[in-house]
């Protein structure tokens, strides 16, 4: 059982591609999952896969006119699972992947790349509207609802002369009933800002000094809980989001992980105190994150500030040695994620597939 | 984002950068090198080969790292991800086994939910909540900010959100909102989480799976400790669905809540979907076990243990079940003893050939009564009555007992005239205190079990019944005598009296074991067993008295033919089933072979089974018949009775639930729960002495009844004694600090206090005096002794007024047994900053044990007020205690983050603590001890 002593990440499939994935994403309730890139040509292309007899089998190719680099499934219903995408060109899409000829909406949102988008609201996750955020380029952050056409129900972007930043991480959280929803914006020059979306307000903001790679809330369907930030130069960070101080904002907790750029970090659907980071280095890193005694105390004048936990590795495992670009866990099955990185060339990508242990943590 | 390769920091570096002298490239500098940073340096130089490739000290360099600090970053070495050549095959193929077979499973479901696709979806929009801001996106949209100052704007609503407006609730948003802005409350969330989903149009799948989501968001919550959170998505999973683990794990949530009555419900909820889920079963035992229903308690442990003989936990909360009902058995008994001899003066005072005429009243009373033993005490009690309720005021015992004696007076008809009874009534009141012994309701019923018979001379009946008496008063040794006298009467008339002699046996033998004389108790069973074999009663006290001596093959034998004759005594199944597992223990899976064989019994003394409960309605229940009911029925009948008067509170019929109540405590009144009801009853007919005496009962029984320390506070304060209830109020809160009722009744008794300043206390105390003895005079107006003790009663009393209060503000402080009380008496203690008390809780609290009773709660504060009180108060008395606690203090779970935590000044203190500890030598410890610990305080 020396296996089993600590969870491992198992290697189960691996597939080369002939271009380049930026993202990738599991089909709720099967065994499907979606890559998103562009060909060398330079068009977008989206592959649906599905798990077969132990391999991988194209189920379809669909190619778009601009390279795709990010999509989600979250605001969309179990029962039509529309695949919302954000392209090189600023385009938010909404495909039905049983008829992607045409989009379901389509919208010019930015007017650069969108380098990030998240979803809420669907999958039974998240109280309220189903609606996507946006992150881009061009220094804005917009939200989305499918049911409006054209203009975006909340639009977050710098005042006007301002230096516009590249945003390059959203996360939507705190959507624990119908009223309350957050979105958490992450930004090249290390800031990350943490908009509500029920006053319309700057909620809290900070800056990490490095890149914000990559932002999750642990659960975005609960009371703002934890939201982990990766960054560029190898650190993560971990935000206690329960307790707000007025002056000093959420504890925190950071470790150093990777050698290089975190680029990804997802929390464990199944358990919300487990996250892989993914690093530039072809690493994965699983983490565990452990609660202090008392999670507020007051501080010297009384007022409640959070107290930061701590994380212990579970496991690390190097994948390759190009960075990994993108990672997704199965929402069905525990344990069970997909990964792809940028092997060697650029265009010759190789998809994994990784599983930790049947036995990962308890419950 | 473009792929940017950072250097990494370990990656160049070299002895030049590290300034690493080369010497410490060295096994010997390795070895004793304990700088976890320079360890991981050297390693890093190691690897890079700079210095040469050295496998072997790289190796040793990274284990002694290994064992310094497991978790350094420099060990994390890179490796591929697991193949399945990484496993054997057979984990290899579980694994992939289990991947295929979820593969296919959610192939299958897919297909189920979207054959019908098109149906379905349109009425998910309709639940949907409007689309954000959509009157209003142009303002919206235009939202900016600024990184110095950012721009705050309210959506404005549309126009079906203005006809919800609550102007009220908005209001209080807005107030909300103001406090948010100083402190952000991580709690206010709780309330604004909807209890219930709304589930229309959503599929089976769909519903499974957000059950499944809302149940995993609970455990979450759970495990990081946010019970209240964790109960309202449980809360939710049911909503949705109602499912066995989202109930269990909810019961699981309110039990860390001490909601145990929910937590109740919860586990009932469980075993109707699934009877015989254990963890229910467990969980509704530690329920029981915290609403004193001790029995319930262990009968649902035996069930988990029945199936699960090895449940760790289950186990110990048994043990800890086992432990209460103990306690809640000698501690009274203890107190008893005390006051009792008390009384006993009196009646020495005024013994007047008591024997006599105590003699005689028996015989009287037999005549009238014929064979019900019970009227003599009855017939006794009443003038005794009037004597000891003025006697005794406040906490004394005999008003209690004269007062559950009080309904019995209806009962015995003319008893009450008989003036011979008097002498007897001291003899009664004295022995109430004793029947206090908790054993002795039970206890008691036993000996009168057999009534005597009227072929039987008079003397060895009289002397019987007398033992009776005797014995459910609690008087052991006096009622051994009286039996044994009647055994000597009897022994010459040979077998014809064989039966009365063997029960005379069987009483004595009950007798013995009560006093703990075993072996007495086991010659006097066997030879009751000799003239009567294969009754119950012997037989069980034997099998009793085996296993007190520790011989449990015999107790297994006594116990398992008790079972052949009757199998539902609750009392031999238990021991069988703790016999069991002590033998198994002791000799190994062939312990039966070791046991004697067991008698068979002839079907024709099943004809001695107890008779079944039902016979006899509850209602009818008389003295004598419920005291010839034996202990089981008993059990049966008290539940019954409690229960019934639960229900007469509940339809506040208070007087009958009173006289319930009053049934229930002659058959077991060692049970707390019995005298807070009876208590309540009282308060609410105004009747604050008595409930006052019922809350004193129960707080000697546990000391820790919220209810009782409540509900005496009532009394009190209807008794217009404010600054005792006062007292009992801030005791309650002290236990429970929850309870609103309780502030607001403090509020008001403070109010109260105030108001009768003037009155001056001792004033009051006065007239209480003057009452007690006029009364004394009006009815007793004979008796001048009697004045005399009522005399010294009151000053007694004056005694105990003035003690109350320093009673009230010294923490009752016991040995703790688990966490929970121990974590009580802490908070309890820093809340006051006692360091006296909290070195008294050192001082009677095993250093070892000290780890598991902090469990993860070690904090700043406790752990200071720790250090303080060793440090003023124990270290001049036993210094090895000190260094013994200190020692098994610094392995407490928090201890590491406690030190990280602690301030300079705080630091002192335990640096000045060692210094004291140094100073004084002592042969328990050595100084490279002190300075060893020391160390591991990291000063």
């Amino acid at each position: 059982m020396s296996a089993f002593e600590k969870p491992q990440i198992i290697s189960h499939i691996q597939k080369g591609l002939n271009y380049t994935v930026f993202d990738c994403k599991w089909v709720p309730c099967s065994a499907k999952f979606v890559t998103m890139g562009n060909f060398a040509r330079g068009t977008g292309v989206i592959q649906l896969y599905e798990i077969q007899h132990g391999d991988l089998k194209l189920l379809r190719e669909i190619e778009k006119a601009k390279p795709i680099k990010c999509g989600t499934f979250g605001a969309t219903s179990l029962q039509q699972r529309y695949l919302a995408t954000g392209d090189f060109a600023g385009n938010l899409h909404i495909w039905n992947l049983e008829a992607p000829e045409i989009p379901v909406y389509s919208v010019k949102g930015h007017k650069e790349i969108i380098n990030t988008i998240d979803g809420v609201g669907g999958l039974g996750i998240g109280e309220g509207a189903p609606e996507i955020v946006t992150g881009s380029r061009d220094g804005t952050v917009k939200v989305w609802d499918p049911r409006q056409k054209d203009d975006p129900v909340a639009n977050m972007e710098p005042v006007q002369g301002e230096n516009k930043r590249d945003c390059w991480t959203v996360a939507f959280g705190n959507a624990y009933n119908q009223e309350e929803r957050v979105v958490c914006a992450g930004y090249d020059n290390g800031d990350i800002k943490l908009f509500d979306l029920r006053n319309m307000s700057l909620r809290w903001e900070t800056n990490i000094k490095n890149g914000v790679c990559s932002l999750e809330f642990d659960r975005k369907d609960i009371s703002m809980n934890k939201l982990v930030a990766t960054s560029l130069e190898g650190k993560f960070h971990v935000f206690d989001m329960r307790t707000q101080h007025p002056t000093k904002g959420f504890a925190s907790v950071s470790e150093k992980a990777h050698k290089s750029t975190v680029w990804q970090v997802r929390h464990l659907p199944q358990n919300r105190e487990l996250f892989l980071t993914a690093g530039g280095a072809g690493s994965l890193h699983l983490w565990k994150y452990e609660y202090p005694i008392q999670r507020s105390k007051k501080d010297s004048e009384g007022v409640e500030m959070g107290v930061a936990g701590s994380v212990s590795l579970l496991q690390n495992v190097t994948l390759s040695t190009q960075p990994i670009s993108s990672l997704d866990w199965s929402p069905d099955k525990r344990g069970l994620c997909i990964c792809s990185s940028f092997d060697q060339m650029a265009e010759r990508t190789t998809l994994y597939r990784s599983e930790a242990a049947p036995h990962l943590g308890p419950l | 984002m473009t792929t940017k390769d950072y250097p990494s920091l370990w990656g160049f570096g070299t002895t030049k950068t590290f300034k690493i002298p080369v010497e410490h490239l060295d096994f010997k500098y390795i070895e004793k090198c304990s700088d976890v940073k320079h360890l991981e340096k050297i390693l890093c130089v190691l690897r890079s080969g700079e210095e040469g490739y050295y496998p072997e000290l790289t190796e040793f360099c990274e284990k002694r790292l290994k064992g310094l600090a497991p978790e350094s970053r420099a060990l994390r070495k890179d490796k591929p991800a697991a193949t399945a050549s990484s496993f054997t095959a057979e984990e290899w193929e579980k694994i992939d086994g289990d991947i295929k077979s979820w593969v296919s499973e959610i192939k299958n479901e897919e297909n189920k939910i979207y054959f019908h696709e098109t149906e379905t979806f349109p009425v998910v929009e309709d639940n949907l909540p409007p689309v954000r801001g959509s009157n209003s996106r142009l303002h919206v949209s235009k939202e900016k900010y600024s990184n110095s100052r950012p721009t705050k704007k309210k959506i404005p609503r549309d126009y079906a959100e203005w006809d919800k407006f609550d102007v009220e609730k908005e209001c209080s948003k807005i107030d909300e909102d103001y406090k948010e802005k100083a402190v952000i409350n991580n709690k206010s969330h709780l309330s604004k989480i909807e209890t219930r989903i709304d589930t229309a149009g959503l599929t089976e799948k769909e519903k499974t799976s957000l059950a499944t989501r809302e149940k995993e968001k609970g455990n979450e919550a759970f495990k990081s400790g946010d019970y209240e959170e964790a109960v309202m998505y449980y809360t939710r999973s049911i909503s949705v669905l109602p499912n066995v683990v989202a109930y269990n794990n909810r019961a699981q949530a309110e039990l860390k809540l001490q909601n145990w009555n929910s937590a109740f419900q919860d586990c009932e909820k469980v075993l109707e979907l699934e009877p015989g889920n254990l963890k229910a079963l467990l969980r509704r035992a530690t329920t029981y076990k915290h609403q004193n229903k001790l029995q319930e308690a262990i009968e649902d442990l035996n069930k988990v243990l029945n199936v699960e003989p090895d449940n760790e936990l289950a186990k110990k909360t048994l043990l800890e079940v086992e432990r209460d009902l103990k306690n809640s058995k000698p501690a009274p008994k203890t107190e008893t003893k005390g006051k009792r001899m008390v009384i006993q003066e009196v009646e020495n005072s005024e013994d007047e050939g008591g024997k006599d005429s105590r003699r005689k009243h028996e015989d009287n009373s037999g005549d009238k009564k014929g064979a019900e033993p019970a009227g003599a005490r009855g017939a006794a009690e009443p003038c005794a009555m009037g004597n000891i309720q003025k006697k005794l005021t406040g906490k004394s015992e005999g008003g209690k007992r004269s007062e559950r004696g009080a309904p019995r007076r209806g009962r015995s008809p003319g008893a009450g005239a008989d003036k011979r009874g008097r002498p007897r009534a001291s003899a009664a009141a004295a022995e109430g205190g004793a029947s206090r012994h908790p054993g002795g309701g039970r206890g008691a019923g036993d000996p009168t079990a057999a009534p005597p018979s009227p072929a039987a001379p008079l003397g060895p009946a009289g002397l019987k019944s007398q033992g009776n008496e005797l014995f459910r008063s609690g008087q052991f040794p006096e009622a051994t005598l009286k039996y044994s006298a009647a055994i000597a009467q009897l022994e010459p008339a040979g077998s014809g009296s064989a039966d009365d002699l063997s029960i005379l046996y069987s009483n004595r033998a009950a007798c013995y074991l009560k006093e703990g004389n075993c072996s007495g108790c086991i010659q006097d069973c066997t030879r009751a067993l000799e003239l009567h074999p294969f009754s119950i009663k012997p037989l069980l006290r034997r099998a009793m008295a085996y296993e007190t001596l520790e011989q449990y093959q015999k107790a297994y034998v006594d116990y398992k033919t008790v079972l052949q004759m009757d199998c539902t005594i609750q009392l031999a199944n238990d021991s069988i089933n703790r016999i069991t597992r002590i033998l198994m223990n002791l000799d190994g899976p062939s312990w039966r072979e070791k046991l004697s064989p067991i008698p068979a019994v002839p079907t024709s003394t099943h004809l001695r089974a107890w008779q079944p409960a039902t016979e006899t309605p509850p209602d009818q229940v008389g003295d004598s018949c419920s005291h010839s009911q034996p202990g089981i029925t008993d059990e049966k009948m008290f539940k019954t009775l409690k229960e019934e008067g639960n229900q007469c509170v509940k339809d506040k019929n208070y007087k009958d639930a009173l006289s319930k109540y009053i049934e229930c405590l002659k058959i077991n009144n060692k049970e707390c729960a019995i005298y807070t009801n009876r208590a309540l009853c009282y308060l609410k007919l105004c009747q604050f002495e008595e409930a006052k005496q019922d809350c004193d009962r129960a707080l000697e029984i546990d000391n820790r009844n919220v209810k009782a320390c409540y509900r005496r506070a009532l009394a009190h304060k209807g008794l217009k004694d404010y600054q005792k209830s006062l007292n009992d109020l801030n005791k309650v809160l002290l236990l429970d600090s929850s309870i609103i009722e309780a502030k607001m009744e403090l509020e008001e008794v403070t109010r109260l206090l105030k108001d009768n300043a003037s009155f001056n206390k001792e004033k009051e105390r006065r007239k209480i005096e003057i009452q007690e003895v006029n009364e004394g005079h009006e009815e007793e107006p004979e008796r001048t002794s009697e004045e005399v003790s009522s005399d010294c009663f009151a000053t007694r009393k004056e005694d105990t007024t003035n003690g109350a209060p320093a009673y009230g503000e010294t923490l009752p402080i016991a040995r703790p047994t688990n966490a929970y009380e121990f974590g009580q008496v802490i908070n309890a203690i820093s809340t006051r900053n006692d360091k006296e008390a909290c070195a008294h809780l050192l001082a009677v609290t095993e250093p070892k044990d000290l780890p598991v009773l902090l469990s993860n709660k070690l904090e700043g504060d406790t752990f200071l007020l720790l250090i303080q009180s060793l440090k003023n108060n124990l270290i001049g008395k036993d210094p090895s205690l000190v260094y013994q606690h200190l020692f098994y203090l610094s392995k407490a779970e928090r201890f590491k983050m406690m030190l990280t935590l602690i301030s300079k000044g705080q630091k002192e203190q335990i640096e000045q603590l060692f210094d004291d500890l140094s100073d004084t030598p002592n042969k328990h410890y050595t100084l490279e001890d002190v300075q060893a610990l020391r160390r591991k305080y990291e000063l």
